[in-house]
């Protein structure tokens, strides 16, 4: 497979990726409830946020191919891998349409 | 019933850690700049603490599970070295830095004092959870 300390890089890329992104969008819903950072318009928060989730999310998705590429073929047949795809799949489309609407972002 | 803590603690993360990191990201002068870090921290602070209570009781519940075998992996160790590190980075905070708040709540860069305390937590919460991880290779 390759050296250990690739893999714990790797693998510990894939948790602060989800903190980082999972994080920002977990602070911007709580704004949308009007939960968190209320003397913030939304847009602002959304905006000050969006450097760091795509940070986040770029993490995530090179992470997750290398772990891919390691477990390619046990992973193509599991189901919970599948619904993991889905969700990310329908996640980032919701993000790219509804979500940016809302927020106002361009 | 062991996957399930397991999974609730590493999803908590983006809850307790994922906020923390944006209240330290206000404490570096990166981000929210146009917010004052005192209102920052107490938007902020209830998400945290609710995150870090299920960190703490999964995490518990883990090592209750597991705890002869957690006590002698390094993993382990480090992780809760790196965890005392971070409280004390906050404790001391707390105690010294933020005293001094009213001078500088609104300044978009906060004083040097802050931004390493920031810097620091970052640290800190990026070795327990790359230690943290390592923990289940060891048992």
């Amino acid at each position: 497979m390759g050296s250990t300390w690739l893999v714990s890089i790797v693998e510990l890329s894939h948790l602060l990726g989800l903190t980082i992104l999972v994080g920002s969008v977990v602070v911007v819903s709580l704004r949308m409830f009007g939960v968190v950072m209320t003397r913030m318009p939304l847009s602002e928060v959304a905006g000050e946020l969006w450097n760091w989730a795509l940070f986040g999310l770029i993490l995530q998705l090179t992470s997750g191919v290398l772990l891919f590429m390691s477990e390619a073929v046990r992973w193509y047949h599991s189901g919970p891998f599948l619904v993991k795809m889905t969700c990310l799949f329908l996640a980032l489309l919701f993000h790219f349409t509804i979500y940016r609407r809302v927020t106002g972002r361009k | 019933m062991y996957p399930i803590i397991l999974a609730v603690h590493v999803l908590a993360l983006t809850i307790s850690v994922g906020t923390l990191v944006w209240f330290d990201l206000r404490l570096l002068g990166i981000k929210m700049r146009s917010q004052r870090v005192s209102e920052v921290y107490r938007q902020l602070m209830p998400v945290m603490l609710s995150g870090f209570f299920v960190m703490f009781t999964t995490g518990g519940l883990l090592f209750w599970a597991l705890a002869a075998k957690c006590y002698g992996n390094v993993y382990f160790r480090i992780k809760l070295i790196a965890l005392m590190l971070a409280a004390v980075n906050a404790l001391v905070y707390h105690l010294t830095t933020e005293r001094t708040i009213a001078q500088w709540d609104a300044a978009p860069l906060p004083p040097v004092r802050a931004r390493l305390a920031g810097l620091f937590s970052i640290v800190c919460w990026i070795v327990v959870i790359g230690a943290g991880r390592r923990i289940v290779l060891g048992l």
